[in-house]
């Protein structure tokens, strides 16, 4: 019998784990139907709030660093994390000054193993002026593509559980999750 | 066995926005943006938006858009390509503008294949988020429509599209613990 599956499997492991992902994530999906880019420098707003933006992961795969693009202001602390769908947060950075503008920062994590499955990749800073390069959207859209969002952290730090609650931004962030130790 | 999965994992949300199961992509090659946005709605037309399920999705919640205002009577169907009926939620109230809105039906399965996704409104200024595709572009997705057709009858005639909506609707396999 033929090892290769009969309806080739979607969501592969191609490049990296990112929201921005045609592929991988429906809110990259939605914003490309909406005709903008993810790629405009957008202040995070609210402080203290964590964003989970829901990816498809078709095979195994293990990350190694998880990243951020920071936009032309940095501002107080950035968490990035992973998250499965029951709410558990699998690995994130932990608050880290939030460095350089107009590039990618990039956090080195515990290495984890991801299983075929639904993650959510969750972003959180400490402040309302610290920007990341985003796509803009429509609370609606990011709802119906299932992103979620918490409000009221303590000192910017992604929770373990998640309390998962509606989406009100009007922005998606791109973060990244690397399947290798090079970015 | 084999080392490689059948299929990717089954996405907590489907819609008629959804990468590779819905028209959205053929759609967005047709228009510069597709939204979903606040859109008009001729009211009483039942819009078809073709989906391919390849898995068995346990449908637990289903929904639609709506739009910048509310006030009016949705209807929102699942379909088998033959027009047979699966479910429908039958007139609803509009509940919230600019939002999604949730109905949860008695939980079914969709066994995996081709679906027609249905949303109509008995209303028509900003009614639904989606689309004012034209017919054109509607005719090269495969959406069909069927006019006067508020109950989303049983079983559809489907029709060429004449009008130019279409509408963001869908399921999900998730409860109200998931909060989208």
């Amino acid at each position: 019998m033929s090892d290769w599956p009969k309806v080739p499997p979607a969501y592969t492991k191609v490049g990296i784990l990112t929201t921005s992902s045609l592929n991988h994530s429906p809110a990259g999906w939605s914003v490309v139907l909406g005709n903008v880019v993810m790629t405009t420098s957008t202040a995070w707003g609210t402080a203290d709030v964590a964003l989970y933006v829901p990816v498809y992961l078709g095979w195994q795969a293990k990350v190694y660093k998880l990243s951020v693009m920071n936009g032309g202001t940095v501002g107080g602390n950035t968490d990035v994390g992973i998250y499965n769908e029951r709410g558990v947060r699998l690995v994130s950075s932990t608050p880290t000054l939030q460095s350089g503008t107009s590039t990618i920062q990039t956090f080195d994590v515990t290495d984890t193993l991801l299983n075929p499955g639904v993650y959510y990749l969750a972003l959180a800073n400490t402040t309302t002026t610290g920007t990341y390069l985003c796509g803009t959207t429509t609370a609606v859209r990011m709802r119906s593509v299932g992103a979620m969002e918490q409000t009221g952290l303590t000192s910017g730090t992604l929770p373990n559980p998640a309390v998962f609650a509606t989406f009100t931004r009007t922005f998606v962030p791109v973060i990244m999750a690397h399947y290798s130790t090079v970015v | 066995m084999s080392d490689f999965p059948r299929s990717g994992p089954i996405p907590p949300i489907i819609s008629t926005y959804t990468q590779n199961i819905s028209p959205a992509a053929v759609l967005r090659n047709l228009a510069t943006s597709i939204g979903p946005s606040s859109i008009a709605w001729v009211a009483n037309v039942a819009v078809f938006a073709p989906m391919w399920i390849p898995w068995p999705y346990p449908v637990s919640r289903v929904f639609w858009g709506n739009g910048s205002t509310a006030g009016g009577n949705v209807n929102f169907g699942i379909f088998r390509p033959s027009g047979v009926r699966v479910y429908s939620t039958g007139s609803t109230a509009q509940v919230g503008t600019s939002n999604i809105q949730f109905v949860t039906p008695t939980p079914f399965v969709l066994t995996p294949g081709t679906y027609y996704f249905a949303v109509v409104a008995d209303g028509t200024t900003n009614r639904l988020q989606g689309f004012a595709a034209t017919a054109l572009q509607s005719q090269q997705c495969g959406v069909f429509q069927q006019a006067s057709n508020f109950a989303l009858a049983d079983p559809a005639t489907f029709a060429t599209p004449a009008s130019t909506v279409y509408g963001l609707c869908g399921v999900t396999r998730t409860g109200a613990s998931a909060p989208f």
